[in-house]
């Protein structure tokens, strides 16, 4: 568990400025929470505090129940791992295999339980086959999937990623966002910012956040059929959500809910037939 | 290949057999295009898809004389693109390409100092400068209040827009934007489509999108060319391209899901006069239906 008390993060710029406001947060073992607000929200900020990136300047953060005081950095850094927006700038060597060693090698690990871990994790990710190859013969989303091995290899309970696909074309977007599901089954805490509303339904929890603070929490039905609430912090619910809310706004009976395809076109069949 | 559109109107681009390899001749020498061949005319919007590396970047790289052709050739409104020095100059007036963050190329201390920074070296008065600076962010959707505000105060959407008006304030007729809306929140990428839908709808700027994103193809391209190991392997109209499973399939591409309704109701008996480019044109057709 991570428990954010009363969290607040200000930049010095040198004026103050309030990143993070007084937040309250409890990441529980286990759960999908996403994160998703607008430009400037302080969603990145939210997520290098919990990650124990940067420190709150006020309040604290918690691991398991103790602040970053009493337990070892290092075994900080090996439970909770980030990923970033961009792989290129996660990647640091020339050879796929290497790259994910990488953090392994300060660990005084054997050669053989590195080889073994490296190979168990590439299958994981489904890059075995690139173990040889140099990264930049990778796609985007292979690389991004290779910055995620780097980080399972230290087998990390929590995983914060910011932004994982806002850079990758369709096919890339999809296979991360799979691997990310499948990681969250096998156990793995997952903590997803992002801009994509489609990703943002597969939470457990959605936080909305706005001008630094928590303005909308819960489900995502809960979340996005708050339609009004939503558009009005520069954010969209899924279309289909979007599209129900535009039709009822037209006095037609339609419930504002998570659609997906067919139940949408269903149910505007049938608003069709009692006309 | 299926070239669709007006044939009377004016041409815009020509590519021609295009080719470009790096590090030509060395060990780790890369060919990026291999041939290419594109037609884009004035006025109109197309989108260039493909993987990263597919070579969009090394493409529209040529289309300003960052990069010069190995072989094949470039044209800009009839005119081939060469090395001279007064030709690049003003062709680089005429074709602005947005890079993808361009938000990170604001170097000034004021939005007015980057947004000038082009018409300054036009030898303009001042008070053109001027206006030509107010004009842009206004198109972008901003105002005089931002003058004299720093560009690392905005928020990621805000900066974007001074990226855009600062190559808007040149006046191309041909605006060229990689990845525009990558980063920014759904209003902030709202905003960045509808401005590029208005410059082509009321300025007649043809407009070439590099992009990622199959919603914001579907909402503001006509045609669209993808691009494959340096090779163009399909061109066609972007309504046709979303309808045809089996290129979507092979390309790597994705359907948007609005688009998919507007199909599945229009299988129904619905009657659809214009297919579901986004949710808004979903609504009105839609509603039409029910009344």
């Amino acid at each position: 568990m991570i428990e954010l008390k009363n969290v607040s993060f200000s930049y010095y710029l040198p004026e103050k400025v309030d990143v993070i406001k007084n937040i309250n947060l409890i990441v529980n073992k286990g759960e999908f929470l996403v994160i998703i607000g607008r430009n400037g929200s302080g969603k990145s900020t939210l997520g290098r505090l919990i990650s124990f990136i940067l420190e709150p300047t006020e309040g604290e953060v918690l691991i398991d129940k103790k602040p970053k005081t009493e337990i070892d950095y290092l075994d900080i850094r090996k439970k909770i791992g980030m990923v970033f927006q961009n792989p290129d700038n996660q990647i640091v060597s020339q050879i796929v295999e290497e790259d994910v060693a990488f953090g392994l090698e300060n660990l005084n690990y054997s050669e053989e339980e590195i080889r073994e871990k490296i190979d168990d994790v590439l299958n994981e990710v489904g890059l075995i086959e690139f173990r040889k190859f140099p990264p930049n013969f990778l796609s985007g989303g292979q690389k991004q999937k290779l910055a995620i091995a780097g980080i399972l290899v230290m087998e990390p309970q929590y995983l914060v990623l910011d932004e994982p696909t806002s850079l990758l074309d369709p096919k890339g977007r999809k296979d991360v966002i799979e691997l990310i599901k499948k990681l969250n089954k096998k156990g793995i805490t997952i903590i997803l910012i992002t801009h994509r509303m489609e990703e943002a339904i597969l939470g457990d929890r959605v936080l909305v956040l706005n001008d630094g603070e928590i303005f909308l929490e819960g489900n995502p039905e809960e979340v996005f059929t708050e339609v009004e609430k939503i558009r009005s912090v520069g954010l969209s619910p899924p279309v289909f959500t979007y599209l129900s809310y535009l039709i009822k706004k037209e006095n037609f009976n339609i419930d504002i809910k998570l659609w997906k395809l067919e139940e949408i076109k269903k149910e505007i069949l049938q608003l069709k037939s009692k006309i | 290949m299926e070239i669709r559109g007006n044939q009377e109107r004016n041409i815009a681009v020509e590519v021609k057999d295009l080719k470009y390899t790096y590090s030509k001749g060395l060990p780790y020498e890369k060919e990026a295009l291999v041939s290419v061949n594109m037609l884009v005319y004035e006025g109109e919007a197309i989108g260039i898809l493909g993987h990263t590396g597919s070579g969009k970047s090394t493409l529209i790289q040529h289309l300003n004389g960052i990069l010069m052709p190995e072989s094949g050739e470039v044209k800009v409104f009839s005119e081939k693109i060469n090395n001279d020095k007064k030709f690049l100059k003003n062709l680089r007036r005429i074709v602005g390409i947005v890079f993808q963050f361009p938000e990170d190329e604001l170097f000034a201390e004021t939005v007015y100092e980057d947004v000038s920074f082009g018409p300054k070296n036009l030898g303009l008065t001042k008070e053109e400068i001027d206006e030509r600076v107010l004009t842009s962010l206004i198109e972008v959707g901003l105002n005089e209040g931002y003058l004299n505000r720093s560009p690392f105060s905005l928020s990621g959407g805000e900066k974007r827009r001074v990226a855009i008006a600062s190559t808007l304030s040149m006046k191309p007729k041909i605006l060229v934007l990689d990845e525009p809306t990558s980063g920014l929140d759904p209003l902030g990428r709202e905003e960045i489509l509808k401005l590029i839908k208005r410059l082509k709808n009321d300025k007649n700027v043809t407009i070439i999108l590099v992009s990622h994103s199959m919603e914001d193809v579907l909402f503001l391209v006509d045609r669209v060319y993808i691009l494959n190991k340096g090779k163009v392997v399909f061109g066609g109209d972007t309504v046709s391209i979303f309808k045809d499973k089996d290129s979507i399939e092979k390309f790597d591409l994705s359907i948007p899901e609005i688009f998919m309704l507007g199909e599945e109701l229009k299988k129904e008996g619905f009657d659809i006069e214009e297919p579901f480019r986004d949710v808004e044109v979903a609504k009105k057709e839609i509603i039409r239906n029910l009344k």
